[in-house]
């Protein structure tokens, strides 16, 4: 548990001391936000998408048992409402056959995402990350803009360390084949 | 895969509206509200199961009263009161009483020892 005394405030908040939930708020609510912006499409329901989560977490703290730290259960209750938010606006994100992405070359891929002084590959590539679906924007997000280490990332989405990392790969081609196609 | 600095910059970049400044204040009031809701929700939801058990008590009672009861209520009249007779025979029902009251005491004053306890315990750790 990365804060111990989190687990103290959920017990003195569900024991009536609900103004102790502004600690939660203050502590993890721009981190939440800016998760939640960079992976839904629609950028102004972000904030929605960010209450909606803080008040999903408050009606459930109850089930909150402390096996994992409540920054990570809370972020995936942040992920599992962007989810939900994009399935109800039927959104389509366009499919990229397996072929495309066995084909990609390594040393290629390295090259073009190591330069960060191209102007036109950075736009490219900002198009690009736009195009992928939540659970992709939300792994690159949690890995190269939170650092957050694969093991957490694997409990945040409950999947297993291997899985995320195998998902990160195919993120890495995806981008590529987005950008050159 | 760390070295991505161009996705890395592209992330950055993708960054929307930031969080208005009143967030917080206005989540907590509906926190506050979402709260006043649950209290009143679980003080209606004990007064039902109160009513549903006093209730079912006084079917039950008005069940045995008209079916069993009032058969041999007449019955045992005789027996009730030779009862009566000695006040010695209650003693047990007063030593019984008497510890049940004793018992209620004690559940009452460990229970605000430890009260007690865990407020201390908790303004130790925040201060």
């Amino acid at each position: 548990m990365e804060n111990p005394d989190e687990i103290i405030y959920i017990k003195r908040i569900l024991d009536g001391e609900t103004n102790l939930y502004s600690i939660f708020l203050e502590r993890y609510s721009r981190t939440i936000h800016s998760l939640i912006v960079r992976i839904i499409p629609s950028k102004e329901d972000a904030e929605e998408l960010t209450q909606d989560t803080f008040m999903k977490a408050f009606r459930k703290l109850d089930t909150f048992k402390g096996e994992c730290s409540f920054s990570t259960w809370l972020f995936r209750i942040a992920y599992n409402t962007a989810i939900s938010a994009t399935r109800k606006k039927k959104i389509i994100f366009p499919f990229i056959d397996d072929s495309m992405l066995e084909n990609v070359s390594e040393e290629l891929m390295d090259t073009v995402f190591e330069e960060d002084d191209n102007e036109h590959r950075l736009q490219q590539l900002e198009e690009a990350i736009s195009k992928l679906n939540v659970e992709e924007k939300t792994l690159i997000t949690l890995y190269y803009t939170d650092g957050k280490p694969i093991a957490q990332i694997a409990e945040m989405l409950e999947q297993t360390p291997d899985n995320v990392k195998i998902k990160l790969f195919r993120v890495r081609k995806k981008i590529y084949v987005l950008m050159t196609k | 895969m760390n070295q991505d600095k161009a996705i890395i910059k592209a992330l950055k970049t993708l960054e929307g509206p930031t969080l208005s400044d009143d967030f917080s204040s206005g989540m907590m009031n509906r926190i506050y509200l979402d709260a006043a809701k649950k209290k009143r929700r679980s003080y209606i939801g004990s007064l039902c199961l109160l009513s549903a058990v006093s209730l079912a008590m006084i079917s039950m009672a008005a069940y045995l009263l008209r079916d069993y009861l009032t058969v041999s209520l007449t019955f045992h009249l005789p027996s009730l009161a030779s009862l009566f007779e000695s006040v010695a025979k209650y003693g047990f029902g007063f030593y019984i009483a008497f510890l049940t009251i004793l018992l209620i005491a004690l559940d009452y004053y460990f229970r605000s020892v430890w009260q007690k306890h865990k407020n201390e315990k908790f303004r130790q750790y925040n201060s």
